[in-house]
């Protein structure tokens, strides 16, 4: 009975403080005030990142003794050279958020704060649009996507993948032998 | 024996008859022919009609506004004949105030070649046409003339390449413009090199000109099956195009001039490619001329590419 108690208060409870929550926040987010406006575009993750964290961590605390997890957890974290542990971004005291370096608490979507306290070039030419990508079109609105949109925070490097198919060789320019083979025979009278 | 056939006399109502007959045959005949002809497809399939109209349609600069947009139908018209589709073909004029430029992260692009794709759906390409070709190149080098177009492998990237897409760099001094002996291509105001295809004759001496290798040849009639054809046309930019004429990238006027990115952009999953407005100072694109360590393919040449490249490092 307590068991079914528990469960239906760690379901029901992120529904019911979650949102409100989130929108008491505001971190300070132009850094760069002489950046064009820009909006970031929400976020469209794989399902694999999509983690409700308060489903549990609302009635067990995290533990901030850094270990290696078990349960449905990333099991490890290919970013910062092993230094990086789940509270280095990650709210303590709420998981369905982040926190700064500087100590400041933010949501998901805001990831950027974060990414820039080590990668602050980056970070500054992101907000003037020299890295990331602009969703909308060139004029109007500037609609930009967030740093986890193309990288994933647990591993943010690029991944391979195989290209598109290799262009037809157009009628003439096919790849032919480009010298002459040398003359093998000797010369005869 | 012979003066007296000569002498004979000939009826005049049978003169008459035989004119009237002849004439009558000769109508006939001319009817049926060009009845014929026009359903058998001397006109290519056309109306006698549009094919007056094609053979003397003018120059895009020199039409009137009713002309154009007489071309304009007419062009929907072929197409629907030509492939059986119906596609909508406008003129989009370039905008005020707005030269468009290009910048690429070569840093950045991983070769995965998704801008080649987007661009051949985007621009009703022929199968053996690409306007971009994505090349692969040694780390550390910058020797053209060894660099892959026709790379093959499992994942990109490859440990110690790099990528380096090309296409029209839409010079500002184009030499493809002043060698083409019937001003059939020309720099429009938004700084966009364009073609008119039905003014081209084909004698590509622009191809021969251009020394990024930008442009391209329709050897034959493009095959374009029906489910690719991108219907959102320009008559500048990716309207279906005829056979024996140049075209080239022309940085998507039917989307551009509209405020949308060109295909490639949109397409590139690593954000390497950045798009805008050169005259705006708050544009993207400034930002990386301004802040950035940009360069440009055969700048020597003193063709002025509005197509930069730039780096992370």
């Amino acid at each position: 009975m307590l068991r079914w108690l528990m469960m239906i208060i760690t379901v029901a409870t992120p529904y019911m403080l979650g949102a409100e929550e989130a929108d008491q926040f505001q971190a300070e987010t132009q850094l760069y005030p002489e950046a064009p406006e820009f909006t970031v575009a929400p976020r469209n993750y794989k399902k694999k990142f999509r983690h409700d964290c308060t489903r549990c961590h609302e009635a067990e605390d995290a533990d901030p003794e850094p270990r290696r997890l078990k349960t449905r957890h990333i099991r490890e974290i290919d970013h910062g050279g092993n230094r990086f542990w789940c509270l280095t971004c990650h709210d303590g005291e709420n998981m369905d958020f982040l926190r700064t370096s500087r100590n400041e608490k933010i949501k998901f979507d805001q990831s950027y704060l974060i990414c820039g306290s080590c990668h602050a070039n980056r970070q500054k030419d992101w907000y003037f649009g020299a890295h990331g990508k602009r969703v909308s079109g060139w004029q109007g609105d500037r609609v930009i996507l967030p740093c986890t949109q193309c990288h994933n925070p647990h591993s943010p490097a690029t991944e391979a993948r195989k290209p598109k198919p290799v262009p037809p060789v157009r009628i003439g320019l096919e790849r032919q032998q480009t010298h002459i083979p040398a003359i093998t025979q000797s010369w005869k009278p | 024996m012979a003066s007296s056939k000569r002498n004979k006399e000939v009826k005049p109502e049978a003169v008459n008859q035989y004119r009237r007959g002849f004439l009558t045959r000769l109508g006939l005949t001319t009817a049926t022919a060009v009845t014929s002809v026009s359903a058998h497809g001397a006109w290519s399939g056309k109306t006698m009609e549009d094919g007056f109209a094609d053979f003397f349609q003018q120059h895009y600069q020199r039409m009137t506004a009713e002309e154009l947009q007489e071309t304009l139908r007419r062009i929907e018209r072929k197409a629907k004949q030509q492939h059986g589709v119906r596609i909508s073909c406008v003129d989009t004029p370039p905008l005020d105030g707005v030269v468009f430029g290009y910048a690429i992260n070569v840093s950045k692009c991983k070769g995965y070649r998704d801008c080649v794709e987007a661009c051949l759906e985007e621009n009703n390409l022929a199968p053996d046409i690409r306007y971009i070709s994505v090349l692969e190149l040694d780390e550390g080098s910058m020797n053209l003339e060894l660099a892959d177009r026709y790379y093959e492998h499992e994942e990109v990237p490859v440990e110690g390449k790099f990528y380096m897409p090309v296409q029209c760099m839409q010079c500002d001094n184009p030499p493809c413009v002043k060698a083409c002996p019937v001003n059939a291509t020309w720099k429009e105001s938004d700084g966009i090199v364009v073609i008119d295809y039905d003014w081209c004759i084909g004698c590509r001496y622009c191809m021969a000109a251009c020394p990024y290798s930008a442009r391209f040849f329709n050897w034959t009639q493009p095959e374009l099956p029906a489910e690719r054809i991108n219907t959102n046309t320009n008559y500048l930019g990716n309207r279906p195009r005829p056979a024996g004429v140049v075209e080239k990238c022309h940085f998507c006027t039917q989307r551009t001039r509209m405020g949308r990115q060109p295909a490639c952009q949109e397409a590139c999953p690593t954000g390497a490619r950045i798009f805008g407005n050169l005259l705006d100072p708050k544009s993207e694109i400034r930002y990386v001329l301004e802040n950035k360590g940009v360069f440009r393919l055969k700048e020597d040449l003193g063709t002025e590419p509005k197509f930069w490249y730039f780096s992370d490092r």
